[in-house]
């Protein structure tokens, strides 16, 4: 027996296997106790979505009794597994042994082993890499050959990663399969007033992912404990948690802020949610053991159409209340966070719903667009009030907002930084 | 014994002879034919001072001549000038103490009596010995020097005196120059880590201060300040003042940026007196001198000044000669830098070291006077905003206030050793 015919064998074997245990599963939804009907429901879905064609095809024919709306629901997570796994699919690991490789045939290699496109510039296409790597994250494979030829960088655009000539920062780094947790920067403010000293810092992080990973946001999500030099937890702010004492804004794209008489620098790309500060760091602190760090990766697998009344007040729809406050002046249409008002802890809207979605419609059902007129400042997620003009009057009776609800799933990830040197 | 008296007298008589005949002699030189003689006699009948002002105002009044009596006039308002500024900048007396465990009351009541200065101290500190050295030195320094030396005392300057009370005196890198003192306050270091590249920015805090006999009104760095490194090589110290300033707030504590070099001050800091060093040299740790030029104003009088107030369509308009302009929003009145749209890259002398600001009123077209009440202005930000009762953006009002007269003293301080890092 040849190998391809031993494959093919084997795959018949697994087909058998699934239509074997599909055909079993879908006689016991008709079983007359409950319990073992809902067990094959959950059951079915536990077969993933290898069993979605199949189910598919059972549901085209399937009557409308509860065998038929079992299936459906089946099918439905279903289908929203196989987003979720198109929008993070799951991580492949690369193992490669180089010595003196092309560029281009080293990024092809570790491109075809991880699913992820991986190219670079003509210009460093021939440079040589020499990398030992096993079972490592494409990111970390791919940090470590830019250090090690020293003359390359890359970034992650257009979900591709890119090669081309540059100097690749060597940040403390750390890697939970394909996210990356990175620190981009580090701020050390030393004041000497003869009588007292005191030393801040503000650490800048960056988190990040293979660009087969279509996450709609990330945002590192709570203050790193970060060790001192005896292991004791340090006391970091975060800066998107504290109360901003200045806030400034230079043409360039720099803001700057005051944060617990710190200042903080956003240069552009910089994005608050990664900034952490610390007052009065202990004299002589120079290396953290261990920093960690949560973050969270949100993906997008899809959006439900929502029609509620345009009406002052809290924005509530079918599937429940927003923690937001919807309100229309007539011609605009402003929408505030309640955290704003204290009342309940908001996250940005964007990441609710899809911002470029809503339409006012009038009483005939005669559609008047929105635009959505929210500025953020640099670095800053425009979280606490929205603000949409119509193009139209908002006047009068029975108008109804329409817009879409995003349906997303959230990866929570912990990052663990070791040996974070600050300073010499 | 018998020859002594009428000596004595005929020595005290004399000069007051000597004076009158002087300034009859000086008189007659003002009308001589040479410029270069009678503006020589303007000098020296200046240099007589107060006590020739009886003397020179009758001469005055019994001149014939247009010229003598125009020049006798500048010689008396100089001479009254010149009262005026030595009342409020008097020389300095230097100070010589030889104190072994002398309780600091004594000590301090000495020092009084050289130095002209009343010193005191709380009763608390008034039995603890002090024991210093100095010959011919500033007080400020031997002030500084006996507090460093206690390490548990420490002196403030209010209300015209010196007063000692418990505390830690700051060991600051301080320079001495008569009776002024120039002191840095802070030192901050700013360094970024991209782990592509590393920067530092070194801040370094000036304070210009005086003795409580000067009664300056400001005393400000008035340039850049020349430092060179323990190598000899020059360091580049910039002042905020000077900017670019691309932001800075609108609080006593706050934060300037100053070309992308952010820089966080308290209240009582002068942009004057902030200076930074971007992008410093790795190694550089102490500044072995630090020369700074420094301007002490002293206020030697005010003159009435009008200023017609911007009204009608026209909203915004000059304040006279100063470098800022009015905005006349009706019943309040804003005073910004006049370059740049009030939002001025230079920080130029604040309003209150021109003009006497409890002097302002507003005077509207029908010639009522309007008390104008300032509304709180945090921190040193060159903006200024007044209330006035009643709403004056009709036009025809004027802004009326007292221009201080200044008098400068420039001072040249040498800092040495300045250590910036450890």
């Amino acid at each position: 027996m040849t190998t391809s015919a031993i494959l093919l064998a084997l795959l018949l074997a697994v087909q058998d296997s699934l239509d074997e245990r599909l055909r079993g599963l879908l006689d016991l939804l008709c079983a007359d106790d409950i319990e073992t009907r809902e067990k094959a429901t959950k059951d079915l879905v536990a077969l993933g979505v290898e069993a979605l064609p199949r189910l598919e095809k059972i549901l085209e024919s399937a009557t409308d009794g509860e065998v038929g709306s079992r299936v459906k629901s089946v099918v439905e997570k279903l289908r929203r597994e196989a987003k979720v796994l198109r929008m993070a699919p799951p991580i492949r690991l690369v193992s490669i042994s180089a010595k003196d490789r092309p560029l281009k045939a080293f990024l092809e290699e570790a491109g075809r082993q991880a699913g992820v496109e991986c190219v670079c510039v003509d210009a460093v296409a021939d440079r040589p890499v020499t990398l030992e790597a096993k079972g490592e994250p494409l990111l970390k494979v791919l940090d470590r050959a830019c250090l090690a030829r020293g003359d390359v960088t890359f970034d992650i655009a257009e979900g591709k990663v890119r090669v081309a000539a540059g100097t690749h920062r060597n940040s403390p780094t750390a890697y939970v399969g394909a996210f990356r947790a990175r620190l981009k920067r580090v701020a050390v403010y030393e004041s000497n007033d003869f009588g007292d000293r005191r030393t801040d810092l503000v650490l800048y992080l960056h988190v990040d992912a293979q660009p087969d990973q279509k996450c709609c946001s990330v945002c590192a999500t709570s203050a790193p404990p970060g060790g001192g030099p005896a292991g004791g937890g340090l006391p970091f702010k975060a800066a998107s948690e504290s109360p901003l004492a200045t806030w400034m804004s230079e043409r360039s794209g720099r803001t700057v802020l005051l944060i617990d008489e710190v200042p903080v620098i956003l240069e552009e790309g910089d994005r608050i949610d990664g900034i952490y500060v610390l007052k009065g760091a202990p004299a002589g602190l120079k290396v953290l053991p261990s920093l960690r760090l949560r973050a969270l990766y949100r993906f997008a697998v899809g959006s439900v159409s929502t029609r509620v009344p345009l009406v002052t007040g809290k924005l509530s729809t079918e599937s429940g209340g927003l923690p937001f406050y919807i309100q229309n002046s007539g011609r605009h249409v402003f929408i505030t966070s309640l955290q704003r008002v204290g009342r309940e802890p908001s996250r940005p809207l964007e990441e609710l719903v899809e911002l470029d979605s809503f339409v006012v419609l009038d009483k005939e059902g005669k559609e008047i667009s929105l635009t959505n007129q929210t500025v953020a400042p640099p670095g800053f997620r425009p979280q606490f009030r929205y603000q949409l003009v119509a193009d139209g009057d908002l006047k009068g009776e029975g108008l109804t907002i329409r817009f879409n609800l995003v349906d997303a799933v959230e990866r929570d990830v912990e990052f663990e930084l070791k040996d974070v040197k600050l300073r010499d | 014994m018998k020859l002594l008296v009428p000596l004595l007298l005929a020595l005290l008589a004399f000069p007051q002879d000597s004076l009158e005949e002087r300034v009859r002699r000086l008189v007659d030189r003002l009308g001589a034919e040479e410029i270069v003689e009678r503006e020589r006699a303007v000098r020296d009948l200046v240099g007589l001072g107060e006590p020739a002002l009886p003397a020179l105002e009758k001469a005055g009044a019994a001149s014939a001549d247009a010229e003598t009596v125009q020049r006798l006039k500048t010689v008396v308002e100089q001479i009254r000038r010149n009262a005026v500024i030595a009342k409020a900048s008097p020389p300095a007396r230097p100070v010589t103490v030889s104190a072994k465990d002398q309780p600091l009351k004594a000590f301090l009541e000495d020092l009084a009596v050289q130095s002209g200065v009343e010193c005191a101290c709380v009763d608390a500190v008034a039995d603890r010995p002090v024991t210093l050295e100095a010959k011919d030195e500033p007080l400020l320094k031997v002030l500084d020097q006996a507090c460093l030396a206690r390490g548990d005392i420490a002196f403030e300057m209010v209300e015209g005196k010196i007063r000692i009370a418990n505390g830690t005196s700051r060991k600051t890198p301080a320079a001495y120059s008569g009776p002024f003192r120039l002191r840095v306050t802070k030192v901050a270091l700013q360094e970024t880590n991209t782990f592509a590249e590393r920067r530092a920015n070194l801040i370094v805090f000036f304070q210009c201060d005086g003795q409580p006999d000067q009664k300056f009104k400001s005393a400000l760095p008035r340039e850049a300040p020349e430092a060179v490194d323990p190598a000899g090589a020059a360091v580049k110290l910039r002042r905020v003042s000077e900017g670019p300033v691309s932001m800075w707030t609108t609080s006593t504590r706050g934060t300037v940026v100053v070309d992308e070099v952010a820089i966080t001050y308290d209240e009582g800091d002068s942009f004057d007196g902030i200076c930074f060093v971007k992008d410093a040299p790795a190694d550089l740790r102490t500044l072995s001198s630090v020369k700074v030029k420094a301007r002490y104003r002293f206020a030697i009088g005010n003159r009435p000044v009008r200023v017609e107030l911007p009204g009608g369509v026209k909203r915004m308009g000059p304040m006279g000669d100063l470098p800022y302009q009015i905005h006349n929003a009706g019943q309040l009145i804003y005073i910004l830098p006049a370059a740049a749209g009030g939002r001025s890259s230079q920080m130029g002398p604040p309003l209150e070291d021109l003009i006497d600001m409890s002097s302002v009123k507003v005077v509207d077209s029908k010639g009522t006077d309007n008390p104008v009440t300032a509304m709180p202005r945090p921190g040193r930000t060159l903006q200024y905003q007044w209330r006035v009762d009643r709403d004056i953006s009709g036009g025809g009002a004027e802004l009326r206030f007292d221009m201080v007269e200044m008098f400068d003293r420039d001072v040249d301080f040498e800092l040495k050793d300045v250590k910036l890092r450890e």
